[in-house]
């Protein structure tokens, strides 16, 4: 029989000041046993950060003959954490040019399907 | 066309700023003249494009920016006056208004009821004493985030922070996303001072470095900074010997912490909290002085930008109010003052005009962590209110519901808030 595989990632729960250290632990990759949380929201929290961290992702991108020569930027929902680096060279990338409106769609299907990423200001 | 005489004006248009005067009109002030001295409305929130503003307020998580701009679009709703790009000199206790800008040069206006809104300014290198040379490469944190984000510079290739405040760690999260190395986050407490959720979201997922109990005490370099020297801390504030530790950068960042921006008011004889270095105020956030309202960072510099907007509402109703001649004087108040284990308590003062019209809370900021608190509201010595939190951290400010106590308070002059640990 082949040795199972165990392994654990210690999480800080973020959701409010108590900052619980929760340990999830996985055999074989999967999930198979979550503690140290104190509510229902932590548990999830910390099952996600443990299996798919996500992050809403932000940045600025040079706008052309704007009045002002950047334009702020966010994902629709937050993106794969592993992802945040392959979406900075995807932003760096994008030409701009004034004018920009607020909440204009920069790039669709942003790093994965159903994400986008749109402007959070507007450049005249 | 501007008029000369205004029901109520706003000095500052960032979150407070906005607020009180969308509130103020609202509140049927008559005539409301918002003034701001960048070229556009929002203040700080421009420039901080990460998320996680308007939880509280819009149930959504939203970056600075787009927090702003729900707040401009009530606004253009309002019938309020705007000078954008104009700078406010002086204002004196009869609410007279010295204004400049490039277009109207230096005029006064007058005002029934003046809502300061300057919001706060960033600690320097001075406020901390760092010894060592005066090398170019050395930003707070928030210039560093102003290059970044709006103007498009990077300030550097190889960065130590130096504090753990929010703003120095959301830029340790930003410089990295911009390829800049992010050496090490250095902070003089035995614990973070910015919120958990940065130190996970900015530090760790980046693994940044987080030196607790250590302090930057030398400065490297002549014409552009070399690097820095860190040492370790003691609990007697003393550098602890032989604990220097080199590290090679070209940019310092500080991060040493916010305090209210009060110059404007430095020549009015307004009181002074000296534990938030900002005017004391009522529950209608007005200040010592009959008509002059202050809300937002200039008050007491807030953790999160909901409640900043919040109390601007309060400040714009209080506003309207007393311009309207509605604000009657308390008959009776009671002050609040920080004791143990807190640092601050704002209103300073609770008065019973309408009291729970207006303000129906207290904030407060601990020193220190603590755990399985109790909170505790004293007269001479006595206990006549207590309240239990599981955690308290100085990062995160505690509002305290007074409603329950509505009309007891005013049996008492002065509550003394002590913190203390089961």
């Amino acid at each position: 029989m082949l040795a199972r595989i165990n392994m654990y990632k210690d999480i800080t729960c973020i959701i409010c000041p108590i900052s619980c250290r929760i340990k999830v632990s996985f055999t074989d990759d999967t999930l198979s046993n979550i503690e140290g949380y104190q509510c229902k929201k932590g548990k999830t929290y910390a099952m996600n950060e443990a299996t798919c961290p996500r992050r809403i992702f932000t940045t600025t991108i040079r706008a052309n003959d704007g009045e002002l020569s950047r334009v702020p930027v966010r994902s629709t929902k937050p993106i794969k954490r592993e992802n945040l680096f392959k979406a900075m060279k995807i932003a760096k990338n994008v030409k701009l040019h004034a004018p920009v409106g607020f909440g204009q769609i920069i790039i669709k299907d942003f790093t994965e399907k159903g994400i986008d990423l749109i402007s959070t200001w507007e450049v005249k | 066309m501007l008029k000369e005489i205004y029901d109520v004006v706003v000095i500052g248009a960032g979150p407070s700023g906005l607020a009180a005067a969308i509130s103020a009109s609202r509140s049927k002030a008559k005539s409301i003249l918002l003034v701001e001295r960048d070229k556009r409305l929002g203040g700080i929130l421009q420039q901080c494009i990460h998320p996680g503003f308007g939880l509280i307020n819009f149930g959504e998580e939203l970056t600075g920016p787009e927090y702003a701009h729900r707040y401009i679009q009530m606004l253009n709703n309002e019938e309020i006056d705007l000078l954008l790009d104009t700078t406010v000199l002086e204002i004196d206790v009869d609410k007279n208004i010295t204004l400049t800008n490039t277009e109207l040069g230096m005029i006064e206006i007058q005002s029934k009821a003046i809502i300061l809104a300057m919001g706060c300014i960033e600690r320097v290198r001075g406020n901390a004493d760092i010894s060592g040379f005066r090398p170019a490469g050395i930003f707070t944190a928030g210039t560093a985030q102003r290059l970044i984000n709006i103007s498009g510079y990077l300030p550097g290739k190889e960065i130590v922070i130096l504090g753990s405040g929010d703003i120095g760690l959301i830029m340790a999260r930003r410089c990295s996303l911009e390829g800049i190395k992010v050496k090490a986050v250095v902070e003089i407490l035995p614990y973070p001072s910015g919120l958990k959720r940065n130190v996970v979201q900015c530090l760790e997922d980046f693994k940044i470095p987080l030196y607790l109990n250590h302090t930057v005490t030398f400065i490297h370099g002549k014409e552009r900074l070399g690097g820095v020297t860190i040492s370790e801390i003691n609990d007697l504030n003393e550098i602890v010997r032989g604990t220097n530790k080199y590290i090679k950068c070209d940019t310092l960042l500080l991060s040493l912490g916010l305090i209210p921006e009060c110059e404007l008011i430095r020549g009015l004889n307004i009181e002074i909290d000296p534990k938030t270095n900002g005017p004391s105020v009522d529950n209608f956030m007005q200040t010592k002085i009959d008509g002059i309202f202050a809300c937002g960072n200039v008050v007491q510099v807030y953790d999160l930008v909901d409640w900043v907007s919040n109390g601007g509402e309060i400040a714009g109703m209080g506003a309207a109010l007393y311009s309207t001649g509605m604000l009657e004087s308390p008959k009776r108040r009671v002050i609040f003052k920080p004791g143990k284990n807190i640092s601050s308590v704002v209103p300073q003062v609770i008065c019973d005009h309408r009291a729970l019209e207006s303000q129906g809370s207290i904030t407060l900021r601990v020193e220190k962590p603590l755990i399985n608190v109790r909170i505790e509201f004293n007269v001479d010595r006595k206990c006549i209110y207590r309240l239990k939190k599981k955690v308290a951290v100085p990062s995160e400010m505690l509002i305290i519901d007074l409603i329950k106590m509505k009309e007891e308070l005013f049996n008492y002059k002065e509550i003394v808030v002590d913190a203390g640990q089961d």
